[in-house]
């Protein structure tokens, strides 16, 4: 059947692309040990894949047959390979020591590489062939968590500080002193130096009484203030604003055992139903329970891999993935590129592996809010050069004659690079460059 | 490890988690861990990942729910402060 028009002009054209993309697969070590993994799910045509291995293995060559095997299955691979780049990116070395630093069992495992997360990551890209519903769930939920980071810290923070500076009436004075702290960390130390000293007020007011504050306990509070005595109210008052001052000092500090005991403290309606509720657990049980789950889980993952033990391919491409992933994590990497200048084969296989990265690296941020994470993340790091090649790298593929991306752009860079403003105000520039080209692609879309 | 060590391994740990010896089951799990395959190591540490990533959340929701209910454990202070009158 004759195909015609745009069908037919994208018939040719991907034809046309399929070998030198295919080529460029097969080159490079990484690519070709995710391949192998991906062709290997194939349980159908385990036979053509494993000749296609033991060919190349012998001779380094495909037949005509093989290729077209090989080009058929590409364009399916390519959207596993996608996966397993967002999940490089999501999951780089400090996000998974950032999960390690809260979870025992895994930061032990971790150490025992000298804490390198490799042989995870390298797993990870491996489940982006073998398993990429189980990756997604896994995404999801980093994305999930990645939200209530935020929405602490900024959206839920914020609100708190509004409360606290409503409630607590900082003075004007204190206001004066706040605004004249340029250094940003200076000043939220101080100002939580002064609501400290609020809350140290508000305790010693009403002394120090055990209580709870959950909803039920206020709407309680307030049927005492129309039954009892006001002695009785004011019990009832210290309870409550020794919880408040609990969680107030918990937040003031934002240290680590707060945020761990509060993992498990009583929230209306909340509570796994698997464990029943939470509060009810002392610690030493509730460390049970979590290395039950663990165990158990390890136990599964043992007695299935004994069920579906190692196939044939499964060395071949274990072999090239470690093999790649020296090659991309060595600390000589450099050495290795220039040395691979003097060799013109070397070289060529090196640069289509860049041209490959480079071409990842544009289709990274599909969504303008990763972006902007990824800058934010920069520059918490104090690492404007890096947060600067972001935005440069990204705004420049969107630069039209129509928009005002470019001013900004530069505004941006004169932030970052020439040190005209501060981090907060390359963010706010950045997230304006980012709705005009969101107003722009909505009104193309129109 | 061969299959008939993992086996064992298997074994073992299905034995600790019956006699709920989870100190001695953790242990066995590290001391043999880097014996073995790369894949399963890496699948195990991906099991702990996604665990963590669940504790991190259920955290998180914790403390969001927390801030909403001291500000609103706040809000009801100001009211009783006032209904209390000034010396309160």
């Amino acid at each position: 059947m004759f195909m015609h028009g745009p069908e037919a002009k994208k018939s040719t054209y991907e034809a046309s692309r399929a070998p030198q993309a295919l080529h460029e697969v097969l080159t490079n070590p990484r690519m070709r040990g995710l391949f192998t993994r991906y062709l290997n799910t194939l349980q159908n045509d385990t036979e053509i894949v494993r000749d296609i291995f033991e060919t190349h293995k012998a001779n380094g060559q495909y037949t005509q047959e093989q290729i077209t095997f090989l080009n058929d299955h590409f364009p399916k691979f390519k959207e596993h390979f996608l996966l397993a780049e967002e999940v490089r990116y999501m999951f780089d070395t400090k996000e998974i020591e950032q999960a390690a630093k809260n979870h025992e069992p895994l930061r032990e495992l971790l150490a025992l590489n000298n804490g390198s997360p490799q042989i995870l990551k390298r797993y990870m890209e491996v489940m982006a062939m073998e398993r990429p519903e189980e990756l997604r769930a896994i995404l999801d939920l980093k994305r999930s968590v990645n939200e209530k980071r935020r929405s602490i810290r900024y959206k839920a923070h914020e609100r708190m500080t509004q409360t606290i500076l409503k409630r607590f009436k900082l003075s004007n004075t204190d206001f004066e002193e706040l605004k004249n702290i340029s250094n940003e960390r200076e000043r939220r130390q101080r100002f939580r130096e002064l609501v400290q000293e609020r809350v140290d007020g508000l305790q010693k007011a009403v002394g120090w009484l055990r209580g709870t504050h959950t909803e039920r306990g206020i709407e309680h509070a307030f049927d005492t203030l129309n039954q009892f005595e006001k002695d009785e109210v004011k019990r009832e008052i210290g309870e409550h604003l020794h919880a408040v001052a609990d969680v107030l000092n918990g937040f003031v500090r934002g240290d680590h055992e707060f945020m761990e005991a509060i993992q498990y403290a009583r929230i209306p309606g909340e509570g796994r139903e698997d464990e029943g509720a939470p509060e009810e657990l002392s610690d030493d049980e509730r460390w049970k329970k979590n290395m039950q789950r663990i165990i158990l889980g390890a136990r599964d993952l043992i007695g299935d891999y004994i069920k579906g033990e190692a196939s044939w391919a499964w060395g071949i491409a274990s072999a090239l993935l470690t093999e790649a992933t020296g090659i991309y994590n060595s600390p000589n990497r450099q050495e290795t590129k220039r040395n691979s200048k003097k060799e013109p084969k070397e070289k060529s296989a090196e640069e289509i592996g860049r041209e490959e990265e480079k071409r990842l690296e544009k289709e990274r941020f599909k969504n303008p809010q990763e972006l902007y994470d990824a800058v934010g993340r920069q520059l918490r790091e104090n690492n404007k050069k890096g947060a600067w090649k972001l935005v440069d790298e990204y705004l420049g593929l969107h630069i039209t004659r129509k928009n005002d991306l470019k001013r900004i752009k530069s505004e941006i860079e004169g932030i970052l690079i020439k040190q005209k403003g501060s981090s907060e105000d390359a963010l706010q520039k950045l997230s304006e460059a980012l709705g005009l080209f969101q107003e722009e692609r909505e009104s193309n879309n129109t | 490890m061969n299959r008939t060590a993992l086996q064992t391994m298997h074994d073992q740990l299905e034995a600790l988690a019956q006699a709920q010896d989870y100190r001695a089951a953790q242990a066995l799990l590290k001391d043999r861990f880097m014996l073995l395959p790369e894949d399963l190591q890496g699948r195990i540490l991906t099991m702990l990942l996604a665990d963590a990533l669940v504790s991190e959340a259920r955290m998180l929701d914790g403390a969001l729910a927390l801030e909403n209910e001291s500000i609103t454990a706040l809000k009801a202070l100001e009211e009783m402060r006032i209904v209390l009158g000034p010396d309160h």
